[in-house]
């Protein structure tokens, strides 16, 4: 029961090198490791959901260390939802990845994947800001050995870019972890919590800036304005089905925003209690407006597919900035949405990639590609639940977060900053749905492969969560509701994590 | 869908209605949706299309409703909804049913259809009469209420009296346009030229539009006891208190709504009788403003806003990113700290300079601007640079940092060889840069930056804390079983890190495996200064020393190992040593002469490796511990003390694999390159 | 001594940050190497600073220096010699496929003029 939480963890980590050796024994036994190890940890994602749902955090302590000495692994509600998403849109794009072949085009596949849900697992889990740091790293280091899988000039500098801003990045985490250790000499999120709140008011502002440079490398990863100029180069020339699973990663960052700053500078830190949101807010906002002027100027489908990722990472740091159980509630909803969603979209845009042959997602006009009603449908669900449209998911996660910012002082700015720049977006996809669908040039030769079913299954079902997620909309909403009020409710997480006790008999 | 709009307005309502934004925002829009669409909708000559503008307008009063933002329009509001979603329904289905039956929908063509088809067309009248607002059926109820409200909302301000104005204005074109629904389409002569026959529709195409006029009669005749209760619990939902007292009698005695009603039945009626000559005006005027024309320019105005600020921003320039990244940084870091009224540096008592310190201080401060200053020349900002790590070697021995020191040391010998490696395929020299802008732009981010990380690194420094590393010192011996407190939070206390760093090492390895693997540069031939890059075999004296010298690196690797959890040292250091000594012999042997010799795949002692360091973890989960627990603290066995030892070498065992397995493959892959630069009639050699 | 220190990690940073915003790839990645070294530096440094006291348990130690930041600070050298040489290898992978070792692959920025004719061989070759 305890191990439990260590397994999400462990188990791609293991599986990881245990693939490493199995290159030798092909590629199929290779497919069929990762594909188990997955469903593993779907398995243990549930089961994880489950525990956590008794309300009680469950600390794991490394080394058998008791905190802040040690590393601790804490399970919450959550991170058991993260952990959960990952898993769920790693099947996902694993399934296409192997019904499409992509992960012959290069070397180690399928142990980058693997590493890379370790890394995104580590990064949920921890309780501790440096393991953070060692985390983001493995994860981004996988994710370049990703981005770079197959070949292509664009990917290659798409490639380099990604890897030299995430390498100052990481500098800037390792002088904002730095100058915390210097000043509150602690490294356990839930021990910094508690330093701060007794912090000297001479401390405060040093403490106020390093919490600010941390908030500018999560906001790297999450991709927040003036810092996302990394994202639409890297999801637009990347695989599809890495781009897919890098739908999680710019949710990283923003989760970290939440573990770290909800913790370190929650209700308990006195003077700097939640100092940080009004930035993350305004950063948003501006996030957003950017995001859909990028939808519109799009030349393709795939660099505006990437452009709408940022527009719900944008719309998800409006809801944390909004910064109440409501909001974060609201935000929760809209994140599981918003990363499936696009990860399905990334898939899509493969498949019409695929279908309009040498045309590729370009804007342009080309012959129609086979199974264009099919696809054509697909990717009219795919925009109305991308672009906020009632009656799918992304409509009611808009909907939330814009009643929880009713009480805010800004809320006319903030409503008005979401209704416009999603009309932006409506009317840009749609401009793209017909451009590819409807406007073709008449012709006789089918242009581009023939659809790949297998593959497409994984699209569908990406897809239909966002029903899922209507349908099941108020249990779920009371879900995230609770995950919210544990989450704003820091004191239990401190407590929890500085009064976890060492095993002291073996106890299997 | 259209209705989903009004919901979401329906949802907000508690929130935010009696705001003045609110009322202007809401209020105003759907105020001019309401006129704009019943104007439009009596020009639309296609039945569809006059519905269509008239739900527009429909829409734009219910928002209006809402706008006023009291609880009674509230009310009105939801009731409207209810009432025009039944004869609107029940008139896209007669729209439905003539264009079945007569192939057209055009107005002009379809005329006096009422002897064609006598019960589609009274139940039309019925519910186009209810769209009009005529009394005893439920559209006058609601608009009684909705005119009741535009005259409460008259007393706000100055400028409101128009509201009342404004509204009836609007219901008398709505009154127009239904009798043109029914005038134009039913009598006005006889049908000019249609498609088909025209008769009446099969009876599965009648019952649902009997219903739904049937509703609208019982609403409009006794509400009390049809549409009451679904009200009730509709306001209750919305409101989210104790709905208004409302009433819903069909007769509240002569007054101003009334009035207004009546003003617009008669005056609708005229304007439909003048409608030809309204038409034409309306052709040489307004129609002329093409609605689409202006909506492309618009989206053509926004899309090219859209590439200019996107574009603008988004460069597709590293540089560009960069730029924003740091100074972004050095702003948040100067916001953060200004918002807080602190003082800039604390009283600690610093340490006093010594003349060693100083002098080694003012190499590193002199190597790394000269590192700037030559980095044109990269192979002597490769040497400058080198000489940087160097010097930090020694200041870390200096400062009680012995391990540091070590790995600092080794890490520089294996970067050095890596870059000088790499450089051999890239030009040696960097391009003059001429934009001065560019420059200096960049120099004074450099500067901002190198004195925010100053003052940031002083500010701390002259500070006092309490850190937790007590703990490590106290538990070192107790909890860890070794004398080396760094090395034991290394591998223990903090093992699970070391565990994330020899992944992401050993992913370095693979991924510039997978990097080079058949990836082709073509080598310079000559170096910077024009000379041949000497194809000579490996000298003989240094292949001999380097032989002889390998056992004797490996044993002093083996030997800092082994004394790593005691004393400095431990598996990384060893495992660079050790993947030095591998690759001298590739450098001084060639690449053949070592494979042959050497034949492990470096795949297997980074995955081996990987293997045993998260074993030994999981054998403490094997004994219901927590991974990476050391067994030495709680496993009591007789040799304590020694078994403790074997438990933490074996994670540094794996952590010396992965780093020998990971810089060996990565260095070797990349001479293998340059071997193959150079002998390409040689296919690669395993 | 400490704002000796803090100087030179001052520096550090800024001829990193300067020679990261460089156009070409090689000083970009020495550019990071000096950033690695500045943040290494100050991560030690945030233990504070101590003369003659390693962190090695000795009955005669007088005292110890903080070890915790040296455990960072190894783990943070490991992870960027890793970076760094995934980046130059990659780097080298930018210069096979795009041709030229500009950071965007442009083959002659507009604001760069090349200065020797060896570097001009070194381009085409």
């Amino acid at each position: 029961m305890m191990q439990l939480t260590s397994w999400p963890v462990l188990l791609p980590l293991v599986v990881g090198f245990i693939i490493l050796f199995a290159r030798f024994g092909g590629l199929h036994l290779q497919r069929s490791l990762s594909l188990l190890a997955i469903l593993g940890l779907i398995v243990v994602s549930t089961e994880l959901v489950k525990v956590s749902l008794t309300g009680v955090h469950q600390v794991y302590l490394l080394g058998n260390w008791i905190a802040p000495f040690g590393i601790v692994l804490v399970l919450d509600q959550l991170s058991a939802l993260m952990v959960m998403m990952t898993s769920l849109l790693a099947l996902g794009a694993l399934w296409y990845a192997i019904a499409t072949k992509i992960d012959k085009q290069g070397s180690h596949f399928h142990v980058l994947f693997q590493i890379l849900l370790f890394g995104l697992n580590g990064a949920f889990m921890t309780g501790d800001v440096f393991n953070l740091f060692v985390f983001f790293e493995v994860l981004l280091l996988a994710s370049y050995g990703l981005l770079l899988h197959g070949s292509g000039r664009l990917r290659t500098k798409a490639g380099l870019h990604y890897v030299v801003i995430n390498l100052i990045g990481s500098t800037l985490f390792l002088f904002a972890v730095g100058a915390l250790y210097g000043v509150v000499g602690t490294l356990n999120i839930a021990d910094m919590a508690a330093k701060v709140a007794q912090a000297p008011v001479d401390d405060l502002g040093l403490i106020a800036a390093a919490g600010l440079l941390l908030l500018i490398v999560f906001g790297l990863k999450a991709a927040m304005f003036p810092l996302y100029l990394w994202l639409p180069n890297a999801y637009a020339n990347t695989s599809a089905p890495v781009a897919a699973l890098f739908a999680i990663m710019t949710k990283v960052g923003l989760y970290a925003i939440i573990r770290v700053h909800g913790t370190v500078f929650g209700d308990t830190a006195g003077e700097l209690a939640h100092y940080y949101a009004p930035w993350v807010l305004g950063l948003g906002l501006m996030t957003l407006i950017m995001a859909a002027l990028g939808v519109m100027a799009s030349r393709g489908l795939r660099e505006q597919v990437a452009y709408l990722v940022l527009a719900s990472v944008a719309t998800l740091l409006i809801g944390v900035g909004l910064n109440s159980p409501q909001a974060l509630s609201a935000t929760l909803y809209y994140l599981i949405h918003s990363t499936l969603i696009a990860g399905a979209m990334f898939l899509l845009a493969d498949v019409i990639s695929r279908g309009r042959g040498v045309h590729e997602d370009r804007f342009d006009s080309a012959p129609s590609m086979p199974n264009a009603i099919l696809i054509g449908s697909v990717f009219m669900f795919g925009a109305i639940a991308m672009a906020g449209m009632p009656p799918l998911s992304g409509f009611f996660g808009k909907v939330l977060i814009l009643s929880a910012a009713l009480n805010q002082a800004w809320f006319a700015l903030i409503l008005g900053v979401v209704l416009i720049s999603g009309l932006i977006m409506i009317i840009s996809m749609a401009r793209a749905g017909s451009l590819l669908f409807y406007r073709t040039q008449p012709s006789n030769v089918l242009p581009g492969e023939a659809l790949n079913r297998p593959a497409f299954v994984a699209v569908i079902a990406l897809f239909s969560v966002s029903v899922l997620l209507v349908i099941f909309a108020n249990p779920i909403t009371a879900y995230t509701d609770v995950i919210a009020l544990q989450q704003f409710n820091s004191q239990t997480y401190i407590e929890a994590v500085l009064n976890t006790a060492a095993v002291t008999e073996s106890a299997p | 869908m259209v209705k989903a709009g009004i919901f979401l307005l329906a949802r907000f309502f508690p929130a935010l209605s009696g705001t003045p934004e609110w009322t202007w925002l809401v209020g105003g829009a759907g105020l001019i949706t309401l006129i704009i669409g019943a104007y439009t909708a009596l020009f639309k000559h296609d039945l569809k299309g006059l519905l269509a503008y008239s739900t527009i307008s429909h829409l734009g009063l219910i928002t209006l409703l809402f706008g006023f933002g009291t609880h009674m329009a509230a009310v009105a509001a939801i009731f409207h909804i209810i009432n025009h979603a039944t004869f609107k329904a029940s008139l896209f289905m007669v729209a439905g049913i003539i264009d079945h039956e007569t192939g057209s929908r055009d107005m002009r063509k379809l005329n006096g259809l009422l002897k064609y088809m006598p019960h589609t067309a009274v139940l039309a009248m019925i519910a186009a009469a209810a769209m009009a607002g005529v009394p005893l059926l439920n559209g006058f109820l609601s608009k009684e209420m909705f005119f009741e409200q535009a005259i409460t909302a008259s007393h706000a301000s100055t400028l409101a009296w128009a509201i009342p104005l404004l509204v009836t204005i609007a219901a008398i074109f709505s009154v127009a346009y239904s009798l043109r629904f029914i005038h134009d389409v039913f009598f006005n002569g006889e049908p000019i030229d249609l498609p088909k026959t025209p008769h009446e529709p099969p009876r599965f195409m009648k019952v649902p539009v009997d219903l739904l006029v049937f509703i609208c009669l019982a609403v409009g005749i006794v509400p009390m006891f049809t549409v009451a209760p679904i009200l009730a619990v509709a306001v209750a939902g919305t409101l989210q208190t104790t709905p208004p007292e409302y009433s819903l009698a069909i007769w509240h005695g002569f007054n101003l709504p009334l009035l207004m009603s009546a003003l617009a039945i008669g005056l609708g009626v005229a304007v439909y009788l003048v409608r030809e000559r309204l038409f034409v005006w309306h052709e040489r005027t307004l129609g002329r403003l093409d609605a689409r024309a202006v909506y492309n320019a618009l989206l053509l105005n926004t899309l090219r806003f859209a590439v200019r600020v996107s574009r603008g921003f988004d460069k597709g320039s590293l540089q560009h990113a960069a730029v924003w990244l740091i100074a972004t940084s050095v702003i948040a870091g100067v916001i953060g700290f200004m918002s807080m009224p602190a003082p800039l540096f604390g009283e600690r008592e610093m340490l006093a300079v010594d003349a060693v310190s100083f002098i080694a201080a003012m190499a590193l401060i002199i190597a790394s601007i000269l590192t700037v200053v030559l980095h044109k020349q990269r192979l002597v900002a490769l040497i400058t640079i080198g000489v940087v790590g160097l010097v930090i070697a020694l200041g870390f021995v200096k400062f009680s940092a012995p391990d540091l020191a070590l790995t600092q040391l080794s890490v520089e010998v294996v970067t050095i060889v890596l870059l000088l490696l790499a450089l051999y395929f890239l030009p040696q020299s960097t391009p003059r840069e001429t934009c001065k802008v560019r420059l200096t732009r960049d120099v004074v981010i450099a500067a901002l930056s190198g004195i925010g990380v100053t003052l940031l690194t002083l500010a701390v420094l002259t500070r006092e804390f309490t850190p937790i590393s007590h703990f490590f010192i106290e538990n070192s011996v107790p909890g860890g079983g070794g004398t080396n407190v760094v090395n034991v939070i290394l591998v223990d206390c903090r093992g699970f890190d070391t565990l994330g760093e020899i992944v992401v090492l050993a992913l370095a390895g693979l991924g510039i495996y997978a990097m080079l693997e058949g990836m082709k540069l073509p080598a310079p031939t000559k170096d910077v200064y024009g000379r041949v890059w000497d194809e000579d075999h490996h000298p003989a004296i240094m292949q001999t020393l380097t032989r002889l010298l390998l056992p004797l690196m490996l044993l002093v690797a083996v030997y800092i190992f082994l004394r790593g959890h005691n004393l400095p040292g431990g598996g990384f250091i060893a495992g660079l040593i050790a993947a030095i000594a591998l690759i001298v012999q590739y450098l001084a042997n060639g690449i053949d002469w070592t494979s042959e010799r050497l034949k492990v795949d470096m795949h297997w002692s980074i995955g081996l490796g990987l293997l045993i360091a998260t074993a030994t973890g999981l054998v403490a989960i094997g004994i219901g511990y927590p991974f990476l627990t050391s067994t030495f603290t709680y496993l009591n066995w007789p040799l304590v003390g020694k078994f403790e030892v074997a438990s933490a070498i074996a994670f540094d065992l794996g952590v010396f694999l992965v780093v020998v397995g990971a810089t060996v493959m990565s260095l070797v892959q990349l001479g293998r390159l340059s071997y193959a630069s150079h002998h390409p009639e040689q296919q690669e050699i395993k | 001594m400490e704002a000796l220190i803090a100087l030179t990690i001052g520096v550090m940073t800024a001829t990193g940050v300067y020679l990261t915003l460089r156009a070409r790839t090689f000083p970009v990645v020495l550019g990071l190497t000096l950033l690695a070294y500045a943040v290494n530096v100050f991560l030690f440094a945030m233990g504070r600073l101590t003369i003659g006291q390693p962190a090695v348990i000795d009955a005669a130690a007088a005292g110890y220096t903080d070890p915790l930041p040296q455990a960072l600070v190894l783990t943070a050298i490991v992870i960027a010699f890793g970076m760094t040489a995934f980046l130059i290898v990659l780097a080298l992978k930018a210069r096979g496929e795009l041709g030229n070792d500009h950071v965007d692959g442009l083959h002659q920025a507009k604001d760069e003029q090349t200065q020797t004719k060896s570097n001009q061989q070194g381009a085409k070759s």
